[in-house]
Formats: structure tokens, C-alpha cells, sequence
């Protein structure tokens, strides 16, 4: 055990700049199996600059396969429209919401509700491909995913956790950012990350000499072979053991929270999704995107909105909640959205169909101005009537609320130059403000 | 890139010239192709690094051809024979494996599905051996693309159902994956839009997608069944394809019954009034009204002008090889040439044409070339003999290869026990999918340098499928050698051939002694004298051995094709 390798894993954990080349300096195994035998102890919240320095993040919260605006923000009383769905009053004038988000209602004051979204695409995957990364899917580019633009533009690249995760879904990938900036993806935030502890039967001693030998083993190969694949390897396995070793891991361990936090947000995987996300970008993870399935409600529409509003409201409500506690809310952008919305216009089935046009999303945090309703849709819901907005629009939009430039530009494998939102898109000025 | 330059198309036909002049009229011989890439080299005043070892190459193309590498056996058969032409040998008998048939049915059902996830209840074990069969049979690979855009049948009896199926029979999907994958052209970009990048018009995306216009796939079911077993692919006597407002075939399921009838209407009326008429890559087509749509495609597919069937097949084989296509990306050749690499995929699309398509035979073109025969050692950054393919590139396995390779090497199929056998088969289908999944790329937009990701790094160190394959039982490569009575040293030796298919080095002998000496202090003798106070010992030793295959399969020796 050298002093040097023990100076190295602490730095590490000190959040400082550590290069992925730097690791093959020192041999891998004497990098990560030293660091691993004398497991860092310092707690998560060592890593949190303290309050003016906290990076933006942000947290997505996908609602996916297309809700229904009228049974969530935007429902509409007395027209043949309404269904059964009653409404709630709210402090912001002229904005009932469904009487199905009673613990929203009461924050509308605190986010700014989109009325008017306008969509292209009318089929889910090429909708949520289009809602994710602000283009539609063309086969000769891979577009990235609005996780790994954050991630590329702002993401720490010397942390221990990615900085793109996402809960309940694969979402989408780096695309031409490159796969280093595709989802860290949790299928379930209720099991343990998989894989990430070791096998039955290996503890971390034997897990260090296992490195060790990694290491010996890898000489004669690289020793041949000194290219950028190489160092590839060894970068990886380099992070991935740092990942696996990282105190930062416990955030995704909910059983370190309290009975009563877990249950603020509702025992449901979406509900437990959103604890974790705020668990990582309390962490330092800069994108968290969680998913909440099945809005695709063609039929039997109201009693399925009303049980996914049931997972919804807490959820949300709670996430808010903590992160204005914890100082969290002015640094994260929370937005709420799916793919399109749905049908005013009831079906046979009681269910209600895509719809692309008028539909609901929300933004809070991050210095966005709440109490705002932004735009607005016909007695019927038929028609957009005041400021549609398109998903470029809203994306150009959260990435300026991220300091990030919605027109950096980029050049795919193929060498075509590529702006981060497509030419086109401008920001919403009342969200904005004179930023 | 976009538009074909001028002098490059010269040299193409002065080439062209050269060769007819030469009479060419014969299949094309390795050293003949290597003339042509000594020639390149030449021209740009490169030294290619020398030919590899045998036993890199026999990982090597044992890698590329079969999926997996090879047996300790094998490998060892393969170093000590002194036969002049063992390279070759290997080469033949390789392409006569069922591994072979079995790889590449696998390679083409995953560049047809491009991350489509198949409903549960396709049956694709029928379609992967459909596929393995025809690539074992050598099958004319211009029959076999035939077959799969003009099939009529029931996937309960034909594999080659496939590639409509799992298309569900749209037209622009089936148009935009025909044009990708058997012309190398991107025709997708002009399916909303005339393409502002490329030579398409929306109007000939949908000229093309006219010819997949009257398909339709059934569900097929017996009286009883709850779920469709089969489904049914034949074409209608009408249908004609229109341009379509955003851009894809209107769906009619999502909408409410009373709108689906009058859509349904309105799309009729469409086509009344303004059908696309059949075009080929933007040549009108006449077709006689009853000709079989799809048959009068598959044919002009496979008859392209310029060569662009071949083209794009020996291209897309080269990459595999060597690790980048002649042209990239590979999907998207239309109008390009190779530049100075053209001489070289005109002679390869021209021997694949005479050798009438078949695979094995461009297989064996390219494999028995020096050219891929060189060594991959010694490769830095900067070097333009990468680019020149003049060193053997560094390739991370596929995800079909990774996981045979570790099934190969580990022997863990032997612990499963009587129960699981049975399900073993779903079971593999499961893990492969995970290893898609966590270990694929999209090859279009495959990013210059590999990186590997946390989850394969952590799937590679702790998943439970690893720790199984070394677990010393049931008959896995470690049970066997710790069971048997050799000596540390040809253990070790075995382990090395095993995982890496080389032998270890005097140095790597060595460390691995001294590591399995380390971890397990009290060596034992005789392995089937067991005394109670051996038991610790013994499992001592075994961790040490486990320990020792785990960090060879967890090297970039395992994990790169190289």
C-alpha cells in the first residue's frame, strides 16, 4: 500500500478533478482495490458545495403514453367534454385543476402550468422520441436524449454517479453526444441497483485481489496493444469500481429514509422514483428523469387517470415539499410531461384518444416564476385559443433555465452540423423573465 | 461525400476498363485482392504491421465466423499443427460449423429487428433458424433477401415471414429497412420531407414504399385459442400508397370508432385520386395491375444498378472483419465511393456477384487475405495504418459474440440442473437480450472509440451468470480442471487457452503461480484424497482459481476481438 495511491482515492472522494487518462498512471488495481479496502468514510453530504455554488439540475417526470389534460390541469366544466371529472378551485386565478390533484392544488401558486403544448407527432414512440430530444426520429442521426445534453453540457465530469439517471424507464440514449452521456437506467427504484454489490461469496478483500490480478493480467495485452481502446477499459472499469465503492451509492438506498418521508410520496413505484430523485440530485446527479406509465387511456379513461393522479399528487406534492426544505428548489427544474395529450372528445369506451394539440405540462424550480398560466384551449378543448407551444420551444426553454445553450452545435459521425434544439426554437419569455 | 467527385468516378470506370480488359470473368483469389490493397498501401507509402500470430488469428477468425472462440482443444490442435495451409483449413472447416449459421442468423435478425422489441408471442426462435439454415446452406444470398420482401405464407411454417412481421407490415417501415439494409441507402429522411441533405424526394420514398402498399399480415388463431398463434402475410388484390399528411400510414386503432370509418373513407378517396405510382430508387416502374408488387421489388433489389446489392452486403461483411466499412456509414452508400478504396469494394461486390451471392465464399475471400491476417499489436492513436486497415483494429465483442464467448469459456449450461435444462433454451433467449441490451450500440451512429458503460462493467465483475460459470461445480470449465489431476501449471495453461486462446507467458506463468500460491497457502496434493481438514483448503483453492479465470474475463484481451 503506497501513500500514493491512498493521497489519489482520497482526492477522489474530495470531488477532485481526476482524469480518466490519469488512471492508467497508476495501476488499476492499486487504484481502485486500495480504495475499495479502506472504504471511503465520508458521508454523501461532503460532496454538496454549499448553497451559491449548487450546480442546476434537473428532474423529469415523464408521463408516459400521453395524459389527459382534462382529467389533470386543464379540465373542462360543463362542456359535453367534461366527463365526470369535478374540479378543484386553486389559489391562481382562473386555473381549476382535477379534483384528483387535491395536494397540487393547493402548490399551483408555486409552478407555472402550460396549457397550450403543441405536438407533431400523433404515434407514441416518434412523440416520445420527439418530447425527449426536440426531434423527430430520423434514421441517419441519433438524437440525444434532453438527459444527455445536461449531462454533456453541465454534467461533473469527475463525479462518482452518472449524471444522467433514469427511473423506470430506459429513456433515451447520448445519441451523437456519445454513449458516456446515455441513462444510468434504474428498472425499479424499489430493488437494489443491479449488480452493483458483489456476489455471494466475494467480499471486498477478495474482491481487491480479484483486481489485483485484473491488473497483472491486463499488462502483457495493453503493454501490446497501446491504444485508446485500452485506456478505454481501463477508464471504465476504473469508474464503474469507483461507482461500485462511492459512498454516494447510499442515495440509492431508500431505507435510509424515514417511514413517514417514504410514505409523503406515496408507497408506489413512481412515488418511491421520486424520492430517489431527489436522494440523487441531492448527490450531485445533474438529470433525473422517472416515469409514471399508462396514460394511454382509451379506454375506461376517468377511472384510470383518477388512480394514476393518486400516484401522481402525493408524489409530486412531496417532491416540492423537500426540495424547497432542503434548498434544493431554486437550484432544480422540475417539469411535468408526456407525449401528447388526449382527446377531448369522449370515446365509445369511455376512454379518451391522442390528441396533439392543447395539451398540459408544467415547469417548477429553478427560478421559474409559479402562479403562471400560460396559455389556453377553447370551452370544449378542441382548439388552442392563446400561445401554442411546441416541444422545441419548451426544451430550448428548460435548457436556458439549466444555463445551458439551446444552440451549440454539434457535428454527428457524419460530419452534419446539429444545434442542440433545432433552428427555430425560441424561449418562453413569461417563464424566462429577463434571463 | 454526398455527390459522387469526378475523378473518383473516373478512376471507378478506368478500373472497371482495366479489369474487363484483364478478363476478370473469374472469382476473385485472396492474393488478388491483397494485390489491390498492396497497391493502396503503396500509393500512400505504408508499411503494414506484420501478420499475426496463429493464435491471434485463430480467436480471431474464429470470432468472426463462428461467434464464439475456440475450444481449448482446438486451439491447441491449431498451434502445434505444422501443415503449411492450416490458416486456410481452419478457415473452411470453420465456415462448415452450425456456429456459423447459427452467428449470422443472429447477427441479421438483430440489424433487421434495429432495437424493435418482438411481441412476446413471435415466434423468433423459428425466424433465427430460418435465418441460421440459410446461411449454413450457403444459400445465394440474393434468393434469401427475395424471399423475405416478397414471402406469402404463416410464420407457423415460414421463417422468412420475419422481416414483414416484425414490421407489422407498414409500408414506410418495410421501405426505409429494404433501403437501408440490401441497397445501403437512407431513405427515411424523405419520408416526412424531400430530403434537404440528401438526392430523395418524398415522392420517391413513397414510390418505393408503393410496391409494400396491398401487404397485409393476419392473426391466425384457431377457434379456441385466446391469443392469435400464427400469423398469416399475403398481399391485397388493391392498395395503392399516398403521401400521407405527417408523414406515416394513418392508424386508424387510435381513434374513435365513429372518425375511424370516415378516415378510412377519406384514405380511400386518397388513393383513388392520388396514388404514388410504383417508383424504384426514383424510376418510375410499370407494372401490369396484377403483378405481385413485392416480387417485382425483391427483383429489382437484388438487381440494382451499380452494383449496390453487392456493394452494400460486401461492405457491411468487411466491417464486420475489420472492424469499419470500405464506406461508412454502412447503411448509407447510395452515390458514395470508397476513394482510394474503391478498386477494392468494386473487385469484392463483383466476386460476390459471381460466386452467385454466396456469403461463405466472400467469407472466405476476405479471411484468407494477408490483409486481415495482420497483427493488431502495437496499435497507437495517431496511427494511419488503422486507418488504412493496415493493423488489425481492436473491436469490443457483440453482444451475441460476449455472451457466447462466456457460455463458451465458463461451460455454465452444465450446471443447470434436469428442471432448468428445459427452460434453458428461454433462458439463454433472456440473458441475450439482457447482454443486447446493456452491451448494444446503435451501429449507425457507433462512435469512433469504444467506451464501455457502468452497467457492462458491472455486469462483466458481479453479475450472477459470471459467478455461476465459476462456480466449481456441475461440470463447469473450473470443476473440470480442479477435479482433474494436473499440475498448477497446465491449469493454468488450460485456463489461458480457455479465455484467451493463447498460452500464457513465461512471465504470466509466473505471476498466475505466484497469485494462486498467495491466495490459497496450504497447496494440497492429490485432489480426490479428501480429508476433513483439506475442505478449507480446498475451497481456498478453488477461489483462487475462480479468481484468477474472473480477471482474465474481465481483461480487454476478453473482451475486444483483436
Amino acid at each position: 500500500m503506497t501513500d500514493l495511491i491512498r493521497t489519489n482515492c482520497e482526492e477522489q472522494a474530495r470531488g477532485f478533478p481526476l482524469v480518466r487518462r490519469e488512471f492508467l498512471r497508476s495501476s488499476l488495481a492499486g487504484l481502485l482495490g486500495l480504495c475499495l479496502g479502506e472504504r471511503s468514510t465520508l458521508p454523501a453530504s461532503a460532496a454538496i458545495p454549499s448553497k451559491p455554488s449548487r450546480p442546476k439540475s434537473c428532474i423529469l417526470l415523464w408521463m408516459d403514453g400521453g395524459p389527459s389534460q382534462l382529467e389533470t390541469w386543464n379540465p373542462k366544466p360543463g362542456s359535453a367534454n367534461a366527463g365526470p371529472t369535478k374540479t378543484l378551485k386553486t389559489p391562481v386565478e382562473g386555473v381549476l385543476i382535477s379534483e384528483h390533484l387535491p395536494r397540487m392544488a393547493e402548490r399551483m401558486e408555486e409552478v407555472a402550468l402550460i396549457r397550450s403544448m403543441v405536438t407533431r407527432e400523433g404515434s407514441h414512440d416518434r412523440a416520445k422520441y420527439l418530447g425527449h430530444t426536440g426531434y423527430s426520429p430520423q434514421p441517419t442521426i441519433q438524437f440525444p436524449s434532453l438527459g444527455a445534453m445536461v449531462s454533456e453540457e453541465i454534467g461533473d465530469r469527475e463525479a462518482n454517479l452518472p449524471q444522467f439517471v433514469s427511473i423506470l424507464s430506459p429513456s433515451y440514449g447520448g445519441g451523437f453526444l456519445g454513449a458516456e452521456h446515455s441513462p444510468f437506467v434504474v428498472p425499479n427504484p424499489l430493488r437494489k441497483v443491479e449488480n452493483l454489490t458483489l456476489p455471494r461469496g466475494v467480499d471486498r478483500e477478495r474482491f481487491a485481489r480479484r483486481l489485483r490480478m485484473l491488473d497483472r493480467v491486463e499488462r502483457r495485452f495493453a503493454a501490446d496493444h497501446p491504444g485508446v481502446e485500452i485506456r478505454n477499459h481501463h477508464g471504465n472499469y476504473a469508474q464503474t469500481v469507483r461507482f461500485m465503492n462511492a459512498p454516494e451509492t447510499s442515495a440509492f438506498d431508500l431505507s435510509a429514509e424515514s417511514e413517514s418521508a417514504r410514505n409523503a410520496y406515496g408507497m408506489t413505484e413512481f412515488g418511491q422514483g421520486c424520492l430517489l430523485a431527489r436522494r440523487l440530485v441531492e448527490t450531485g446527479v445533474r438529470f433525473v428523469e422517472v416515469s409514471l406509465r399508462g396514460w394511454d387511456t382509451h379506454q375506461d379513461n376517468f377511472t384510470r387517470a383518477q388512480k394514476l393522479c393518486g400516484e401522481l399528487d402525493p408524489a409530486l406534492d412531496a417532491l416540492i415539499a423537500d426540495l424547497m426544505e432542503r434548498d434544493l428548489w431554486d437550484s432544480t427544474l422540475v417539469v411535468w410531461m408526456g407525449e401528447f395529450g388526449r382527446t377531448p372528445k369522449i370515446n365509445g369506451n369511455e376512454g379518451r384518444d391522442h390528441f396533439t394539440r392543447g395539451w398540459c405540462a408544467l415547469l417548477g424550480g429553478c427560478g421559474v416564476p409559479g402562479g403562471l398560466a400560460l396559455g389556453r384551449t377553447s370551452e370544449d378543448g378542441e382548439q388552442v385559443t392563446d400561445r401554442p407551444i411546441a416541444i422545441k420551444d419548451l426544451l430550448h426553454t428548460v435548457l436556458r433555465l439549466l444555463d445551458i445553450d439551446p444552440a451549440a452545435e454539434f457535428l454527428t459521425p457524419a460530419k452534419r452540423p446539429i444545434t442542440l434544439v433545432e433552428k427555430g426554437a425560441v424561449g418562453i419569455p413569461e417563464i424566462l423573465g429577463s434571463a | 461525400m454526398r455527390a459522387l467527385p469526378f475523378p473518383a468516378r473516373m478512376r471507378a470506370v478506368l478500373f472497371i476498363a482495366l479489369l474487363a480488359l484483364s478478363g476478370s470473368a473469374h472469382a476473385l483469389t485472396p492474393s488478388e485482392l491483397d494485390t489491390l490493397i498492396d497497391r493502396i498501401w503503396a500509393t500512400h507509402g505504408i508499411t503494414p504491421a506484420p501478420t499475426s500470430s496463429d493464435s491471434e488469428f485463430f480467436r480471431r477468425v474464429y470470432l468472426d465466423l463462428a461467434g464464439e472462440p475456440p475450444s481449448v482443444e482446438e486451439t491447441v490442435n491449431f498451434l502445434t499443427s505444422n501443415e503449411p495451409n492450416k490458416r486456410a483449413k481452419a478457415i473452411e472447416q470453420l465456415l462448415a460449423t452450425r456456429e456459423y449459421g447459427d452467428h449470422h442468423g443472429r447477427v441479421w435478425t438483430n440489424l433487421i429487428l434495429e432495437g424493435r422489441v418482438l411481441k412476446r408471442r413471435f415466434p423468433r426462435e423459428r425466424f433465427d433458424s430460418y435465418l441460421a439454415d440459410s446461411f449454413n446452406k450457403n444459400k445465394p444470398f440474393d434468393d434469401l433477401v427475395k424471399e423475405l420482401i416478397a414471402v406469402e405464407g404463416s410464420s407457423a411454417d415460414n421463417g422468412a415471414t420475419f422481416l414483414i412481421l416484425s414490421h407489422e407490415g407498414k409500408p414506410e417501415d418495410l421501405t426505409s429497412t429494404s433501403a437501408r439494409l440490401f441497397l445501403g441507402t437512407q431513405l427515411r429522411c424523405a419520408q416526412c420531407h424531400d430530403d434537404k441533405f440528401g438526392p430523395w424526394k418524398q415522392e420517391q420514398f413513397w414510390g418505393f414504399a408503393a410496391f409494400f402498399a396491398r401487404v397485409e399480415t393476419r392473426p391466425e388463431k384457431s377457434p379456441l385459442a385466446k391469443r392469435p398463434e400464427s400469423f398469416l402475410v399475403t398481399d391485397r388484390p388493391r392498395g395503392e400508397a399516398i403521401i400521407p399528411e405527417d408523414g406515416a400510414t394513418p392508424s386508424f386503432k387510435d381513434l374513435p370508432p365513429e372518425e375511424r370509418r370516415k378516415a378510412r373513407m377519406a384514405l380511400e378517396r386518397e388513393m383513388r385520386t392520388h396514388p404514388v405510382r410504383p417508383a424504384f430508387l426514383g424510376q418510375p416502374v410499370d407494372l401490369h395491375p396484377r403483378d405481385h408488387r413485392r416480387k417485382a421489388l425483391a427483383e429489382r433489389i437484388v438487381r440494382a444498378p451499380d452494383n449496390l446489392f453487392a456493394r452494400t452486403q460486401v461492405n457491411r461483411v468487411w466491417a464486420e472483419m475489420f472492424g469499419a466499412g470500405l464506406i461508412e456509414p454502412l447503411d448509407d452508400l447510395y452515390g458514395k465511393t470508397a476513394g482510394d478504396w474503391e478498386p477494392v469494394l468494386q473487385a469484392l461486390a463483383s466476386h460476390f456477384i459471381e460466386s452467385g451471392h454466396r456469403m461463405k465464399s466472400l467469407y472466405a475471400l476476405i479471411a484468407n487475405t494477408k490483409a486481415y491476417q495482420l497483427t493488431s499489436e502495437g496499435q497507437t492513436e495517431s496511427n494511419s495504418l488503422r486507418e488504412y486497415f493496415a493493423r488489425a483494429r481492436l473491436r469490443p465483442l457483440s453482444p451475441e459474440a460476449l455472451f457466447q464467448t462466456i457460455l463458451k469459456t465458463t461451460n455454465v449450461e452444465s450446471t443447470a440442473s434436469a428442471t432448468r435444462k428445459a427452460r434453458l433454451e428461454q433462458e439463454k433467449q433472456r440473458y441475450l437480450e439482457r447482454f443486447v441490451f446493456v452491451f448494444g450500440n446503435d451501429e449507425g451512429e457507433k462512435s469512433t472509440a469504444f467506451e464501455g458503460t457502468i452497467p457492462q462493467a458491472l455486469m462483466m465483475m458481479n453479475d450472477p451468470l459470471i459467478e455461476r460459470g465459476l462456480a466449481p461445480l456441475g461440470g463447469t470449465t473450473l470443476h473440470r480442471i480442479l477435479e482433474s489431476s494436473q499440475s498448477v501449471s497446465e491449469r493454468i495453461r488450460f485456463l489461458y487457452l480457455g479465455a484467451l486462446s493463447r498460452e500464457p507467458s513465461v512471465a504470466e506463468m509466473k505471476d498466475a503461480q505466484r497469485f494462486l500460491v498467495e491466495a490459497s497457502p496450504e497447496p494440497i496434493g492429490d485432489a480426490r484424497a479428501i480429508r476433513p481438514r483439506d475442505r478449507l483448503a480446498r475451497m481456498r483453492e478453488a477461489e483462487a482459481y475462480q479468481d484468477l479465470l474472473w480477471s482474465l474475463m474481465n481483461s480487454a484481451e476478453f473482451l475486444y476481438n483483436h
